[in-house]
């Protein structure tokens, strides 16, 4: 039974997951990733929305189920390949080429580069962060400005990359609303003083107690919510950046200066989607991402019988989609390539 | 009809089953971009006249688009045209365009 080898691109969430569920049916599993350690996305975060769970623990819990036997290529791309009937072939970004009977692509996705909205200013202004800092920030317990300073006014600007046509983005990324309440609510936790703003478009808490985490943020925390796009940010002399918004429920326009911006970046499809939806002849739909066969169903097929997507690379996911797509991508490549259906 | 001396006091509801839009759809048609805006303010946030006077671009439309059009002409006559709003328009709305017809709407419009 072990004679079949599958291959799985990308050790974050939805990869792990697959893995061990392929590892435990007694596939033989070879596990890909660009990065020299394993769990994507989700060794960057701290606590997880909305529960405030521990996103080491979840991590070290998906790596757990992966047994021994799933042999790791870490710190490798896979750049390129072809579908041929019942055989993939991978190529590797020093040049070798790896081969197997199964594929599941979970490549996951990018963060969007926030250098792209200049008129926020990342990268120039000092005090200007994306949400991806403040994880690291939380996970070293330090909330500090570059000077060193503890903010004391902190604002964060939802949409950054995602619904905005200026960038080429019309979707929304999903995650960042409620990641951006989540993250207000642990800067207050850890600021009791600090005047904290959320600036939005709409706020789109679809999950379950998610709506609840906004209750809380008003009535609890004190978090104050402005519903107005920032347009553009400045810097003054002390290192404070100076935001324009207009707070559209008075209709006036707003000036206000926080010791930090904090940018919720959107999600974009990982370096390699382009390529590799064109190796293997997928199409991508109208946000960039991987395109499965269904929208309902078949969620994670693709038009080669042996080759399945998992996860954020089929576009913005939470951890929680993007491990049961793992599984669900894993069970059904397993019934195709043993036959077990048909 | 028994004159009381006073006037009866206009509604302030929006009443969408009086209201005729049949100019706005003109200008819908004109200005297809329009039929994207969200209202996010980033054009109220940056607009030139917007900063020394009352005139808010995003409001403005808005209330055109529902045919609020009481003060609409004495509002757009405050833009600019400077285009600064075009800029920023995270659903590209063809902002600076759409003024510009409103602005033409305005002779037939006044009350
Ligand atoms: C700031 C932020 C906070 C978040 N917080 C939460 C939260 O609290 N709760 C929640 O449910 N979700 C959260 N999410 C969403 C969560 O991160 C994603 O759902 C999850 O990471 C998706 O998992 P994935 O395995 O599909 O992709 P990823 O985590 O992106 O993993 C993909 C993996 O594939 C590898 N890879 C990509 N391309 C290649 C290639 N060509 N060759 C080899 N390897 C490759 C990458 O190195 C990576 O390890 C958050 C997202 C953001 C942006
Ligand atoms: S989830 Fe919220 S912040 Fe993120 S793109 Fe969607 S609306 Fe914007
Ligand atoms: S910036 Fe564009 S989307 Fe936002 S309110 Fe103005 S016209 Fe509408
Ligand atoms: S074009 Fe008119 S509405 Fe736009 S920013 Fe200039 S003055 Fe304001």
């Amino acid at each position: 039974m072990s004679s079949k080898r599958i291959i799985i691109v990308g050790a974050g969430p939805a990869g792990l997951a697959a893995a061990g569920v392929l590892a435990r049916l007694g596939a033989s599993v070879t596990l890909i990733d660009k990065d020299p350690d394993m769990g994507g996305h989700l060794s960057k975060w701290h606590q997880l929305f909305p529960d405030r769970s521990s996103a080491q623990i979840l991590l070290e819990q998906l790596v757990s189920e992966v047994p021994d036997e799933v042999s790791r290529i870490m710190g490798r791309e896979v750049i390129g390949g072809n579908v041929r009937t019942n055989q993939v072939d991978l190529k590797l970004d020093e040049g070798t080429w790896i081969t197997g009977d199964g594929l599941l692509l979970a490549t996951g996705f990018d963060l969007f580069d926030a250098h792209r909205k200049e008129e926020y200013g990342y990268g120039i202004y000092d005090n200007v962060y994306t949400q991806a800092e403040v994880e690291q920030m939380f996970e070293n317990g330090r909330i500090e400005n570059r000077s060193g300073k503890i903010p004391q006014s902190i604002a964060f600007l939802h949409c950054v990359g995602s619904r905005d046509q200026k960038v080429g983005v019309s979707y929304c990324s999903k995650v960042c609303c409620v990641t951006g309440v989540k993250q207000a609510i642990e800067m207050r936790e850890k600021l009791p003083d600090a005047i904290i703003y959320n600036f939005y478009m709409d706020l789109r808490m679809f999950g379950q107690g998610f709506e609840e985490l906004y209750h809380d943020a008003q009535e609890k925390y004190n978090i104050r919510f402005i519903r107005g796009r920032i347009s553009e940010a400045a810097e003054n002399q002390q290192g404070k950046v100076i935001i324009k918004a207009e707070d559209t429920l008075t209709a006036r326009p707003l000036k206000l200066t926080v010791d930090m911006l904090i940018l919720l970046c959107g999600m974009q499809p990982s370096k390699h989607t382009a390529n590799l939806a064109d190796t293997f002849g997928f199409t991508t739909g109208p946000d960039g991402f991987l395109k499965p066969l269904g929208p309902s169903q078949n969620t994670f097929r693709t038009r080669h019988p042996h080759v399945m997507l998992a996860g954020a690379c089929t576009g913005p996911a939470t951890l929680t989609e993007a491990i049961q797509a793992g599984r669900s991508a894993s069970l059904a490549l397993y019934e195709q390539l043993f036959n077990i259906i048909n | 009809m028994k004159e009381f001396g006073f006037q009866k006091q206009k509604d302030r509801q929006t009443d969408l089953d009086q209201i005729d839009l049949s100019q706005i759809a003109s200008v819908l048609q004109i200005v297809d971009s329009w039929k994207r805006c969200i209202g996010c303010g980033s054009c109220a946030a940056v607009c030139t006249a917007g900063q020394f006077s009352s005139f808010n671009p995003r409001r403005t439309q808005m209330l055109a688009r529902q045919g609020c059009y009481s003060t609409l002409a004495l509002e757009v006559a405050k833009c600019q045209l400077c285009g600064k709003c075009r800029l920023v328009c995270p659903r590209d709305v063809d902002t600076r365009k759409l003024m510009h017809e409103l602005k033409q709407l305005q002779i037939s419009l006044l009350p």
